[in-house]
């Protein structure tokens, strides 16, 4: 292969790959989402809902895939939005084909805030990036927040038009990668960081991993504070969040990051194997949760003799909210505790992701004149 | 579909994401027709959109055949589209 067969594509610029591939499935998934609601309420052509839900799912799939993709060549922010559609778009097919149910609003709300943040960090190295990821993010948190009449058409208005506008980045990249004519004008993303160091592994398992720890908390927390009974939706959420968190546990694991990664990993094998329980029809145990607790107890006396204050807290404010559920049955206790938590886990990993891209501290002053464009001395 | 991701990911990126993509589409429609449900006909729209876009790189990387090749593909999913989805179309309620 030589740069002139290939216009400007350089053999391992995985950037471009990426770029395409992902992006333009995420893009595929998203305008086919937002053509079939907007056809749900204008009637213009005819879909079946069980093509369109197998359709969806099939592509979802691929999408989550990718994701790791992106992510094991250390493309974290880009992998973050691409996991996190490609989760809440599997939960919302999967719900819908097999028991009819709709979507888990409150989880597209919480993976909202992750990419409300990636659009923020795009928006400092791709404005086009930073504009489709925000309206996507907008579009997913919407329903939650606000109950309002022509719903349904703004939800399919923002797919299509954040779908839009990936797939127009993404072949704008492939021509440029190409041909290496920036005909689109689409601002060029070369973050061609695919070097994995022992720093970018911590980066890979703390930044994704702990993000998609602390929104399983939040989800969770809720759950024992608002809903009465198990929704089924709510168990394909928690089982495909706590599949992708074990995943990233088990790298970290075998790459020498213990405290973590066990935090990450027995809350996750915990959700996963109530959620499986509860998908089988039979009622779930709460001993799992009683011997997380004591796990998450240990885990926070580690994170404090590390001094780590913030992952120590939430590791141990969580191990009483465990305790308060297993033992005492006290939900709504369990449920505060266990969002404080998770806030903690959401704000260190955020920090450090900010950090990872930026370079700057989560609440430092500079980053968030940097992201408004406030002017530099 | 395997073809297509490994070309890409070696670097050959427009006929890699040719082959992914009609993979992808033959893929769902296959599905969907042995669970007994229709095929996603609006689908070959959206993709015959992606099929110009690389037929305009082959284009521009002055590969006539392949672009003649995507054209007439990205034309045919097009025709596809409104040749079946005019039996379902509601002209009543446009007009």
């Amino acid at each position: 292969m030589n740069d002139h067969e290939h216009g400007s594509v350089k053999y391992g610029d995985t950037s471009t790959y990426l770029s395409v591939a992902a992006l333009l499935l995420m893009g595929l998934l998203l305008v086919w989402a937002g053509v079939c609601y907007l056809n749900n309420i204008w009637n213009f052509t005819s879909i079946n809902d069980d093509t369109y839900q197998i359709t969806k799912l099939i592509l979802s799939i691929f999408v989550f895939i990718s994701a790791w993709y992106s992510f094991f060549r250390c493309l974290v922010t880009e992998g973050i939005v691409v996991m996190f559609t490609g989760i809440s778009s599997t939960v919302f097919s999967l719900g819908s084909l097999l028991y009819g149910l709709e979507g888990l609003n409150r989880l597209d709300a919480l993976f909202s805030i992750g990419i409300i943040m990636a659009a923020l960090l795009f928006h400092r190295r791709n404005k086009f990036l930073g504009c489709a990821s925000f309206i996507l993010g907008l579009t997913m948190c919407l329903p939650y927040i606000f109950n309002y009449t022509g719903q349904s058409t703004l939800m399919g208005l923002g797919l299509l038009i954040s779908g839009m506008l990936f797939m127009y980045y993404s072949l704008g990249n492939l021509l440029y990668g190409e041909t290496g004519k920036n005909m689109l004008r689409v601002s060029q993303n070369r973050n061609n960081n695919s070097v994995i160091n022992s720093k970018s592994v911590y980066v890979l398992t703390i930044v994704p991993g702990l993000l998609s720890f602390a929104l399983l908390q939040i989800l969770v927390g809720l759950q024992f504070i608002l809903a009465t009974s198990i929704s089924l939706s709510y168990c394909f959420a928690e089982a495909l969040l706590s599949l992708a968190i074990m995943i990233f546990a088990i790298y970290g694991l075998f790459k020498g990051i213990i405290a973590e990664t066990i935090m990450m990993l027995i809350f996750a094998v915990s959700c996963f194997v109530f959620s499986f329980v509860a998908l089988s029809g039979a009622y779930p145990s709460t001993v799992v949760d009683i011997l997380m607790s004591v796990v998450l107890f240990a885990t926070g006396f580690v994170f404090m003799i590390r001094k780590d204050y913030i992952l120590g807290c939430s590791s141990l404010l969580f191990s009483i909210g465990g305790f308060a559920e297993g033992l005492f049955a006290f939900y709504i206790l369990a449920g505060t505790l266990i969002i404080i938590a998770g806030l903690l886990s959401l704000y260190y990993s955020l920090d450090r992701w900010v950090v990872l891209e930026t370079g700057y501290r989560l609440l430092s002053l500079d980053w968030i004149k940097a992201t408004i464009g406030w002017p530099q001395r | 579909m395997f073809f297509g991701v490994y070309a890409m990911g070696k670097g050959i990126l427009d006929e890699g994401l040719m082959m992914f993509t009609v993979a992808l589409s033959t893929f769902i429609f296959a599905v969907t027709h042995l669970l007994h449900v229709g095929g996603p006909i609006q689908f070959d729209l959206i993709m015959s959109f992606i099929m110009l876009a690389i037929a305009i790189e082959f284009a521009y990387k002055k590969d006539i055949l392949m672009t003649l090749h995507r054209y007439f593909c990205s034309l045919y999913l097009l025709w596809n589209h409104s040749r079946i989805s005019k039996e379902y179309w509601n002209w009543r309620h446009w007009q």
